[in-house]
């Protein structure tokens, strides 16, 4: 576990949450393909999480929302290729972390603290290195390749087990831990450059 | 920034890729507190290789970086809109919308429709019985198709259907821009408009 604050339950279904993951004990999962009336169901119930999801990527509560929505109509439009109902909100943080990733790309950064870390870098940290290592993470994050960048935010950043981000991103859990990996050394050769530019 | 270095593995030594591997294990296992009991072999090569204690002292600092991040993104919390008075008319059009907001659509086939479901949304929404596939092919045009999420809804009347749109869009956006409101329980808002409407009867 990342974190000793984020505590991690297991639901009734045996699958492991986050703490900010509220149980959701009327979309339990059954086999075979969703039905239309589900997607509106974990909208009702899962939204304020998938926008908590997306704001670990864009740092801005008004991409984050714009992100979800995005996700939401690609998710309504394509229901129909998901065959396990099951997995119906799994998919669905895993267009929400695609659409984020491309609207962080797509937007410049928010103004605020973030903006003077990418201007002023070395300033920042000879003022107060501890106060702006977190805001340059924010600008150096994006810079990481989507797949690196996917891992790194769900596991250190959303604090989910190595399995719960296999089953978002679709790969294998030994594949998260390297990328994971790769991401803290890519993120290491970043914050080196930055503070000799 | 120092590159590793080769050492021999000799005598329960580690060589700099098997430390730093063991560095993101420890890190896993128990972020920012790798115990040195556990961690003989590391402390032991990091004491000989400078290169894997800068490579040490780096991660330890990412790591607690993304820590502040982590703990930030959980006590985050968006932006009240409560203050804002053109929120609250955004607030007042999506209650109307998403407590009850039902587009109903009545279709009126070669069968009489009792006049009673066609009266009132409360009616129509009476005698919803389960949301299913639309098999009238409801599409919705221009920004209303990336604000709602068409939903139909089936009756018990036959040729009775109620289509619910569900609000995909923050409040504060979902003003009635024409002025009307919900009257009757139908929502005739200048903002949804139908591109395309075909029916199948069942």
């Amino acid at each position: 576990m990342p974190a000793s604050e984020v505590v991690v339950q297991a639901d009734p279904r045996g699958r492991r949450r986050t703490a900010d993951a509220p149980p959701a004990a009327d979309r339990a999962p059954r086999a075979g393909p969703p039905s239309p009336a589900d997607l509106p169901a974990l909208i009702r119930d899962a939204r304020p999480q998938l926008v908590r999801l997306a704001y670990r990527f864009c740092w801005n509560w008004q991409d984050a929302e714009d992100a979800v929505q995005d996700a939401l109509l690609l998710a309504s439009q394509r229901l129909g290729q998901l065959d396990d109902a099951a997995r119906l909100e799994t998919w669905v943080k895993s267009i929400v972390v695609r659409q984020s990733i491309d609207r962080r790309r797509q937007r410049p950064p928010p103004a605020g603290s973030l903006d003077r870390a990418e201007s002023h870098p070395a300033r920042e940290h000879a003022s107060d290195a501890a106060d702006a290592l977190p805001a340059l993470l924010k600008s150096l994050i994006p810079r990481l390749a989507p797949r690196q960048q996917a891992a790194l935010v769900l596991r250190e950043i959303s604090g989910m087990e190595y399995a719960e981000v296999a089953m978002i991103l679709e790969i294998e859990e030994s594949t998260v831990r390297v990328l994971v990996r790769n991401a803290r050394e890519a993120l290491r050769d970043l914050l080196s450059q930055a503070r000799h530019d | 920034m120092q590159t590793p270095q080769k050492h021999p593995r000799s005598n329960g030594a580690t060589g700099c890729d098997a430390a730093r591997e063991r560095w993101h294990q420890l890190h896993d296992a128990a972020p920012g507190n790798p115990r040195p009991h556990v961690d003989a072999a590391l402390r032991d090569h990091l004491a000989r290789c400078p290169a894997c204690a800068a490579y040490a002292a780096d991660m330890q600092a990412l790591s607690v970086g993304l820590g502040a991040l982590r703990r930030e993104s959980q006590l985050a919390r968006p932006p009240r809109r409560g203050a804002s008075p053109r929120w609250r008319i955004g607030a007042l059009s999506t209650g109307g919308i998403a407590a009850a907001l039902l587009l109903a659509l009545l279709l009126r086939l070669p069968e009489p429709v009792p006049r009673g479901a066609a009266e009132s949304l409360a009616n129509a929404r009476r005698h919803a019985v389960a949301a299913s596939v639309s098999p009238l092919g409801v599409e919705l045009s221009g920004a209303a198709a990336a604000r709602f999420l068409p939903i139909e809804r089936q009756t018990s009347q036959p040729n009775v259907r109620v289509i619910e749109l569900l609000p995909l869009v923050r409040a504060e956006e979902s003003e009635i821009r024409d002025g009307r409101r919900p009257s009757d329980g139908f929502f005739v808002g200048g903002a949804v408009s139908l591109r395309s409407f075909t029916h199948a009867t069942r």
